[in-house]
């Protein structure tokens, strides 16, 4: 099997008996073996069962009865995913032995659907605070250059599906953690809108700001997964009771009489971005407006705003889910994520209301400043991904691009936009209003077709 | 803006909180804090009245519970 196959091109593939998911799978099987001791994406390996998924759905090809699009495409899942019988770590010491009895919402659509499960991936531990040296298995490293880092913490599956390991797999996004590894490692990332995909099994970090959400090379890849994880769960009490939106069928309707509000205090002003990124934000602004978009600018609050509200919700919640084993147990957690979590514990609830006021005060200031505008455009991430050691323990100077869609649980994706100095990747982020994840999709998918960031992958890979 | 809490204030914090950590664990801690300060002082806003509690509504449930 020669280059590498998109869940679009494998799926045709599939279905024209081009290949077997059991080929396609013994394939990946074989990159993870010869490279993932360099990248450290995989903390398991489910070799046996991806073996017998794949065999399932070779069975339904042969029998004429395919599931659709997923059916033999080999995936793996974030390890703070529920997965029934399989080791669910949060890479922590603290749940190294966690075996769950069922599976999350997403595992269970996603496997209903007849992925191939290729087992667990690395995270920051417990979705928050890496690069960590001091847990029970390495950080993964980024494959556009593995003495760099992939960001987190979705950081197995940005390294994966970048080196070619995987086709696609899940995150889950509380402050960027989708957004994050999609920038520094050159894929595509969408965190869906909040309530639109279940978090039901899968290990919490907030109540208020956790969603989970696919990763895969392309767009189009993330389109289909995300359509197989939306809809509503009566086991999340944050889901939505809204109908599942199709897509899919307008994927590759364009941008022409589309809106686009470019924040451009965010990029030049609140947190100024190399000339990388500022190029691909550049770059991309006239891609869409030479296809029909009309581009405006669109002034939000500043991302220090979004930062203050973002991170005392986040460590408040996190800590009042961890506190009993930060009490107990504080030596097991790695230091990146106990020490931040921590503040959680010395903040007052009435910074805590306060925060939850604020939250709401920016949401309705994000709306107001979209009533004109289909989609905002900033930065994916401020520069490059940096040398993973060495990296500062407390990142609270400088704010990210990723927390206010979090904030407004409004639809976020982050594509790659180009390559910097050293051939890493930088990105560009869009965000929708909430529940237009389709628009959304559709504007990515625009622009990632008009450029030729997806014919390039890291050269360990090739 | 309140005045930066000094460390044997934030000790208390972190006993009040029963985190039972060492002494550089809290010097740390505690060189990060200002950061933490700095956020709570943007939360504030002056304009927001005592009424606005827009992110804080509750509801009852109906008998049927939803």
């Amino acid at each position: 099997m020669e280059g590498f196959p998109t869940i679009a091109s494998a799926a045709a593939d599939l279905a024209a008996k081009k290949m077997s998911p059991v080929e396609l799978t013994q394939h990946l099987l074989a990159r993870i073996g010869k490279l993932d001791g360099q990248l450290h994406s995989f903390l398991l390996v489910t070799e046996e069962r991806a073996l017998a998924d794949a065999k399932a759905a070779e069975a339904r090809f042969m029998a004429g009865q395919p599931r659709g699009r997923l059916d033999g495409i080999p995936i793996a899942h974030k390890d703070i995913y529920g997965t029934a019988g399989i080791r669910t770590t949060g890479h922590s010491r603290l749940l190294e032995h966690n075996v769950p009895a069922t599976d999350s919402t997403v595992v269970r659509k996603w496997a209903e659907a007849g992925t191939v499960m290729l087992g667990k991936l690395a995270t920051h531990e417990f979705a928050m605070g890496g690069p960590s040296f001091d847990l029970p298995w390495p950080p993964a490293r980024n494959p556009w250059n593995t003495e760099h880092f992939t960001s987190g913490s979705s950081s197995g599956t940005g390294a994966a599906v970048a080196a070619g390991l995987i086709l696609g797999g899940t995150g889950s996004d509380t402050g960027g953690s989708i957004r994050g590894p999609a920038a520094f490692c050159g894929i595509a990332g969408i965190k869906p809108t909040y309530g639109l995909c279940s978090r039901a099994g899968v290990l919490p970090l907030t109540y208020s700001m956790d969603h989970t959400g696919p990763m895969a090379w392309t767009v189009e890849d993330c389109a289909i997964l995300l359509q197989a994880m939306a809809g509503h769960d009566p086991t999340d009490p944050a889901s939505s009771t809204r109908a599942a939106p199709d897509l899919l069928s307008g994927l590759d309707q364009g941008v022409a009489g589309l809106r686009i509000g470019v924040v451009r205090h965010f990029h030049e002003v609140d947190h100024k971005v190399n000339a990388s990124v500022q190029k691909g934000i550049d770059d991309a602004v006239e891609i869409l407006r030479r296809q029909g978009a009309s581009i405006r600018e669109v002034t939000l609050p500043s991302l220090q705003d979004f930062q203050a509200a973002g991170s005392l919700i986040l460590f408040t919640e996190a800590y009042a889910l961890h506190e009993k084993w930060l009490k107990t147990r504080w030596n097991e957690y790695g230091e990146l994520f106990r020490d931040r979590v921590s503040f959680g514990g010395l903040i007052s609830g009435a910074d805590y209301v306060e925060a939850v006021r604020r939250r709401r005060e920016l949401q309705q200031a994000v709306a107001a400043a979209m009533a004109d505008v289909d989609v905002l455009l900033t930065a994916g991430a401020p520069t490059e991904a940096p040398k993973i050691e060495g990296l500062p323990k407390w990142a609270f100077e400088k704010p990210g691009f990723t927390i206010p869609f979090n904030l407004t649980g409004q639809p976020a994706m982050t594509i790659c936009s180009g390559f910097g100095e050293g051939g890493l990747p930088v990105g560009i982020q869009l965000a929708a209003k909430p529940f237009e994840d389709g628009l959304l999709l559709r504007v990515c998918q625009a622009y990632e077709k008009a450029t030729l960031w997806r014919g390039t992958r890291p050269a360990m890979a090739s | 803006m309140s005045q930066p809490l000094t460390q044997v204030e934030f000790e208390a914090l972190v006993k009040r909180a029963g985190l039972e950590l060492t002494p550089e664990n809290i010097a740390d801690l505690y060189s990060a804090w200002p950061h933490i300060e700095r956020f709570t002082a943007r939360l504030r806003n002056p304009a927001r009245g005592r009424e606005a509690e827009p992110a804080h509504l509750f509801r009852p449930l109906n008998p049927e519970g939803v």
